[in-house]
């Protein structure tokens, strides 16, 4: 078995929800601001919900929020090693990668916490900044590990050697089969 | 051109109906046993595996619940389309090569089958089809939900059809409400759920996987072109959008929208994370003739999906500039998003692909789900109580799909969740939070124990019946947490937390070979 399947990578994972169940169990103790999350539309109340007109709603939690996501990112990165094969730059790759992902999560949190106040208003790319780091960003980043699964896919996640080893046991079952049905 | 509109939607959709009857019939040729009826005999290519991967995913409830949810909570659903990216790496990461070689080890024709093969427990393996059960009635209501909206949308809308049902006081009686104008909800979803059960029945998760194909190339071409018309139809495109919506409400048009941080970052947890626990999805990993495909399925699928997800931003977005400009009428419900912009924005033939498209995604999706379900039904549970297969499995997988199906029409019309995104989401919260822990994580981790995959299916399964029952009592989630994702993280916990306090397991040669891997 890969060195780090049997390693820190759980007990990494492991922390990460103990993390998570901190977050939410917060949640239920905080206090939310009325229409903290949604609230009838003044002019269209059967359809459409707002949150507030620009004032900070989440100031009690935005940094809990940061936590949260910080925690996501570090399960979903973590969680990835669990499918590859602990040979090679796999871990550094995956550090510097993990902590670009992490760093655009953080950038959003600042740059929509200016927004809440009056700020950031600018539109980037057809979105106002926070939305567009979002989209572009903390939607863009994470592809990074879809082209290192394309490119590395024989080296970082089935070698050759491996999937011989799985022919031969499928073989090896197959005339298990025959015998035991002559 | 324009004055036919409602006869080109038609036309199309009539096509296109006729279409997926020859694929339903041309299926049923080539489905002669249950490997075909569940696994499509495990001979598909990475082409059309990838576009049966993304097109599972999208469905109908992307195509009418995404630009419901945009419309009516400005950006926050938006997190469930950009977790894409990871979600996808996450599902092929961990499952991606594993599953496949399950399949090709122990020829499993259902994910129960590679639990119970992964943990050697009938309880995990009973617990583990319960709960897919669960999660394919309320995805599928949601599915047969969607259909029935658009449905209704375009009989309403056609003068023809409607004159046709006025002149039968039978058809009258059978499809039309009090004040004989509008069609009733319980009408369309009944013959949404016929036309689902022929289609099922008669092709199983071949016939879903070929359909998949289609409305994969028509999901791809109509969320370009649809993107461009929303895009036009504003004068200044999505900058002008931004800036009406922002105008209104600047929360709408930021990266929360109006459900708040905290309720969009559970939103961005589940739907990443829970893609590796969606059954219609990654059993079609274990579809693919050669394990390394799955290396060319990844990418073309994450290209697909997010090509086909600006349907999702660009139709909502539009819609609610239009309806704060002034120059849409507001609409009658959230749900209309689509077929609204569809029926009066959209070029008439486009307007007729996308809803044909549209019925693609969801009989498709749905027959997904019908086949995982039936699968539970006739395979697992039997498997797991009597520990024998049913005899005629083939017989008895049509007829579980007949009970499925009439099922989830009746939790559409009596679950009360109204908006069917949010019908999807509880289906799609279900899926991941008992299927990720004993699956996505226990296929790549050793000492995982049966024990902890049972108790975290029951303890997922508990959260997520719990916070339905609460919100019939009118009780909600603090900062519109999902519950779903506090289902994920509670069954996350249990099953690490379990599987930390036990003794190793012991795993069978070939399972440990393949764990290695």
């Amino acid at each position: 078995m890969s060195d780090h399947r049997s390693s820190a990578v759980p007990v990494v994972l492991m922390f990460c929800l103990l993390g998570m169940c901190v977050v939410v169990g917060l949640l239920f103790y905080i206090e939310e601001p009325e229409g903290g999350h949604g609230a009838a539309h003044s002019r269209f109340a059967r359809t459409m919900y707002q949150g507030d007109t620009g004032s900070d709603r989440l100031i009690g939690v935005r940094w809990l929020g940061l936590g949260f996501v910080l925690l996501q990112v570090t399960f979903f990165v973590v969680s990835l090693l669990l499918g590859t094969s602990h040979r090679g730059p796999v871990l550094g790759w995956f550090m510097i990668s993990g902590l670009f992902y992490g760093a655009t999560v953080g950038a959003l949190i600042i740059a929509e916490s200016v927004y809440a106040q009056g700020g950031a208003r600018n539109i980037v790319l057809g979105f106002p900044l926070p939305t567009a780091i979002m989209i572009y960003g903390v939607g863009g980043v994470p592809i990074i590990f879809s082209v290192f699964y394309v490119l590395q896919f024989d080296h970082w996640f089935l070698k050759p050697e491996d999937m011989q080893r799985i022919d031969e046991l499928v073989e090896q079952r197959r005339q298990n089969q025959a015998e035991h049905c002559d | 051109m324009e004055e036919y509109r409602q006869e080109i939607v038609v036309a199309c959709v009539l096509f296109y109906m006729f279409a997926c009857i020859a694929v339903g019939l041309w299926a049923m040729r080539r489905t002669k046993n249950s490997g075909d009826f569940f696994m499509a005999g495990r001979h598909l290519g990475a082409f059309v595996t990838s576009m049966a991967v993304f097109s599972s995913t999208l469905s109908g409830f992307g195509f009418v619940g995404g630009p419901e949810l945009v419309y009516k909570m400005g950006m926050s659903s938006i997190w469930m389309v950009i977790c894409v990216t990871i979600g996808y790496a996450l599902s092929f990461y961990l499952l991606g090569k594993r599953l496949r070689l399950f399949a090709e080890i122990h020829e499993p024709l259902s994910l129960p089958d590679v639990i119970a093969v992964r943990y050697r427990s009938q309880t995990t393996r009973l617990l583990a089809s319960i709960a897919i059960l669960g999660g394919v009635i309320g995805y599928l209501a949601s599915q047969m939900k969607a259909m029935a909206v658009v449905l209704k949308s375009i009989v309403e809308e056609n003068t023809f059809l409607m004159g046709f049902i006025r002149e039968s006081s039978l058809l009258q009686w059978l499809l039309l409400d009090s004040s004989q104008t509008a069609v009733t909800m319980e009408a369309t979803i009944a013959v949404s759920c016929a036309v689902l059960v022929f289609y099922c029945v008669t092709g199983g998760i071949i016939a879903s996987v070929y359909t998949d194909v289609f409305q994969g190339a028509i999901m791809v071409v109509a969320a370009v072109l649809v993107f461009l018309t929303a895009a036009n139809t504003v004068d200044g495109g999505f900058t002008e959008m931004s800036r009406t919506i922002m105008a209104d409400d600047p929360e709408a048009m930021g990266p929360w929208g109006t459900l708040g941080m905290m309720g969009c970052l559970s939103w961005y947890f589940l739907f990443a994370l829970g893609g590796a626990g969606q059954p219609q999805v990654i059993t079609k990993i274990m579809m693919n003739r050669r394990v390394r495909d799955v290396r060319t399925i990844l990418p073309l699928s994450l290209i697909g999906y997010m090509v086909s997800a600006l349907l999702w931003l660009s139709i909502g977005l539009a819609m609610r500039t239009l309806v704060l400009q002034g120059r849409h009428a507001e609409l009658e419900s959230s749900g209309q998003a689509a077929t609204a912009f569809l029926q009066t924005y959209a070029h008439p033939l486009l307007a007729g692909v996308v809803f044909a498209g549209l019925f693609a995604a969801i009989m498709s999706t749905a027959d997904g789900f019908l086949s995982v379900g039936t699968a539970a039904i006739v395979r697992d549970l039997p498997k797991s109580i009597l520990e024998r297969p049913l005899k005629n499995e083939l017989l008895w997988a049509r007829v579980a799909t007949v009970v499925l199906a009439v099922a989830a029409s009746v939790f559409a019309l009596k679950s009360g969740i109204s908006l069917i995104a949010l019908l999807g989401a509880y289906g799609w919260g279900i899926f991941a939070s008992t299927l990720v822990p004993a699956v996505a994580i226990g296929l790549n981790w050793k000492r995982g124990t049966a024990l902890a995959a049972s108790s975290s299916i029951v303890v997922a399964l508990g959260v997520n019946i719990a916070v339905l029952v609460s919100e019939q009592y009118g009780m909600r989630l603090p900062w519109g947490i999902n519950g779903g994702a506090i289902a994920l993280v509670g069954s996350l916990t249990v099953y690490m937390g379990i599987s930390f306090c036990s003794t190793p397991p012991v795993l069978p040669d070939d399972v440990d070979i393949v764990m290695d891997v």
